[in-house]
């Protein structure tokens, strides 16, 4: 884990998206428990409560379950779903871009094309 | 016994074995020394009141000024639960001991002196005229009593002055001179004491060191619970 | 959130001639690390002393570990021997060794462990397997007789440590092996062990730091956990025109010839439409000091 001081995003933000990806990458299964909050804290040398904060937000996202005096575990299916949710996410807003391209009277090859092009962009 | 290990694990051991063994048979040594020199009792006169000097300034080396308030090193004890019984016992400990010294430096510097020493020398005869006389031990006995009740009354004093080494020394030689005056006071009436007077000045003396140890340690516990309770308001 | 209090006060109140000391409510929060800031004299000391049973001419009143009152702490020794505090320079007397030092602890604290102290002497090069062990306190340097106070202390087994400017006499990276001291000791207790100290050193401590108390003129001005902190309060940084403007609606500001500089309540944030401003999440120190700035009888500039 790489944590960047001034990089403008907030460190527990750097902690929960490092441990977001390992999650979605399986490096943690179902049911493991990410290390204790403190151990964590220990380990980065960062403090408690920012290690915290960070598995709050992996719990918000519900990738992670708390547990009273035990700490979080790893959520499996919860991760499965994630992925469902994402993809409902992008078609949300496919749709809402061919809904407003029917209202400017763009076609669809035009819209396919712009489509592409945008692509493009990003990954250049 | 608690009360001993409580004394030799609070004060520095250094201390211990310096003004409770290393000082007061240093003194008695250099008396016999000096008797070599200068035949004559006058020396453990001299050594009787450096030692006295050197005595009262070893109380810096020990705890200093404990009875002022937040005084160094009271802290500590105050953050555990056992610190001022700890501190109690290690003071009761050094009352005891200021007892004890000075008796094992009159035994010994005087033993040593006499056992040298021919009691009728010329020089003995015209500088102590109370020499060879029978009251010579009671004499001792009261100089050692004397020697106890100032040191008492010193520690009293100093306890309360900031660690200032010049002070406990200044306050020494103050004491030095009220013992000078009480001998030179015995060496100008000389033989002509007679005993019942001297056992009377004794039993004075004896009483009011008895009334002032157990004043002083009376204070001193009232003055531990005082400071360690925070009993007296103290500006910041 | 929810969190249990290590130690929790009511109504601490402390007059002294020219200095009051009232606080309200305490709350430190237990298995983690407070940091207590604040100008000098704004009555760090006396609290820490009040808390650690140094200073007992208080009213108020205190409740240890969510079931012990300032009397159990006096006269339950199990609840005075889970305390552990280190003060300022004078706490040791100067004529104990460190040899001394182990054995007096010993006397003191059923739970100091001997074996733990020469092994933290070691560690932290003070007395390297046993070396200088008959050298003084009054000897030592203020660096090494605060790694004196800190071995001390360490190697009891407490549930909260209070330290009073523990950083202060470190260097830096003492001051970071100290951080790692603390990191190791929350993370031992498990959610147990708390710390609370106080410290000018607001940014070497600051990785460590999981709430701050801020203080001055002898009360609580802010307190909260850091994250919580880094979103009430926005760092802003504009141009000189604004400059006028934004006095008026940030929680402190300082200007020069090019700009202005201040940190803002994130709840003011909206007034400050229609300048051209930057933001920023401040560090810990930057809102100690602006905290500390709003309060304050120094003139600022």
């Amino acid at each position: 884990m790489k944590l960047l001081q001034n990089s403008g995003v907030p460190i527990y933000q750097q902690i929960a998206d490092s441990f977001k990806a390992d999650i979605l990458a399986g490096k943690y299964r179902e049911g493991d428990y990410l290390p204790s909050i403190r151990s964590l804290a220990m380990e980065l040398k960062i403090s408690v409560i920012t290690t915290k904060k960070a598995y709050e937000q992996l719990e918000q996202v519900g990738l992670v379950t708390a547990v009273q005096g035990k700490g979080f575990y790893v959520n499996a299916q919860d991760s499965e779903m994630l992925q469902e949710q994402h993809l409902r996410k992008v078609e949300a807003s496919l749709s809402e871009a061919i809904q407003s391209a029917r209202v400017a009277g763009i076609s669809s090859d035009e819209l396919k094309d712009m489509m592409d092009a945008l692509l493009e962009m990003e990954d250049s | 016994m608690k009360k001993f290990r409580n004394y030799f694990t609070l004060f520095n051991t250094t201390y211990i074995v310096v003004a409770n063994i290393f000082i007061p048979v240093g003194f008695a040594v250099a008396s016999l020394l000096l008797s070599f020199v200068f035949e004559s009792t006058p020396s453990f006169i001299i050594c009787y009141f450096i030692y006295m000097v050197v005595d009262g300034m070893t109380d810096y080396f020990s705890l200093g000024n404990i009875y002022q308030k937040n005084n160094m090193g009271m802290d500590y004890l105050k953050t555990s639960f056992e610190g001022m019984v700890v501190m109690k016992d290690a003071l009761h400990v050094d009352y005891f001991t200021r007892f004890i010294r000075p008796a094992v430096f009159m035994l010994l510097a005087y033993d040593l002196h006499f056992i040298y020493l021919q009691k009728d020398t010329i020089l003995n005869q015209l500088l102590v005229p109370w020499i060879g006389t029978k009251n010579i031990l009671l004499i001792v006995f009261e100089l050692y009593l004397v020697f106890v009740f100032m040191q008492i009354l010193l520690i009293n004093i100093d306890r309360y002055i900031s660690m200032a080494q010049t002070v406990y020394t200044l306050n020494s030689f103050v004491t030095l001179g009220f013992d000078a005056l009480i001998v030179l006071l015995f060496m100008w009436q000389g033989s002509d004491i007679n005993t019942p007077a001297l056992i009377a000045v004794i039993v004075a003396t004896v009483a009011l060191l008895v009334v002032e140890a157990i004043i002083s340690i009376l204070h001193m516990n009232k003055k531990l619970q005082m400071s360690f309770y925070d009993e007296v308001e103290k500006e910041d | 959130m929810e969190v249990t209090s290590a130690i929790k006060g009511e109504k601490i109140y402390k007059k002294f001639k020219k200095f009051e000391l009232n606080i309200p409510e305490l709350k430190i929060p237990q298995g983690y690390a407070t940091a207590l800031i604040g100008e000098n004299g704004a009555g760090k000391t006396t609290l820490l002393n009040i808390l650690s049973g140094i200073r007992m001419d208080y009213k108020g009143n205190l409740l240890y570990f969510d079931k012990y009152t300032d009397k159990d702490r006096e006269f339950n020794p199990e609840v005075k021997d889970k305390i552990g505090y280190t003060g300022p320079g004078k706490y040791y007397l100067p004529q104990w060794t460190i040899g001394d030092v182990e054995q007096i602890s010993k006397l003191l604290f059923p739970s100091f462990s001997s074996e733990k102290f020469n092994q933290l002497c070691t560690e932290l090069a003070l007395s390297i397997n046993g070396e200088n062990r008959k050298k003084k306190n009054s000897n030592l340097s203020d660096g090494n007789k605060m790694k004196l106070m800190l071995s001390g202390v360490f190697a009891r087994d407490t549930d909260i440590l209070l330290l009073d400017e523990p950083a202060s006499p470190l260097d830096p990276l003492m001051r970071d092996k100290l951080c790692q001291m603390i990191s190791e000791y929350i993370e031992e207790g498990n959610g147990q062990k708390s710390v609370f100290f106080s410290t000018h050193n607001i940014s070497d401590m600051e990785n460590i730091t999981d709430y701050a108390i801020i203080m001055e003129h002898g009360t609580v001005v802010e307190e909260g956990f850091v994250e919580d902190l880094k979103e009430k309060y926005i760092l802003v940084k504009g141009e000189r025109e604004d400059a006028d403007k934004a006095k008026d609606i940030l929680y402190t500001v300082s200007t020069n010839s090019y700009g202005f500089e201040g940190v803002c309540l994130a709840e003011d944030l909206d007034k400050l439409a229609g300048m051209d401003v930057v933001e920023e999440t401040p560090s810990l120190y930057q809102i100690s000091v602006a905290v500390m700035k709003k309060n304050t009888k120094l003139v600022m500039r």
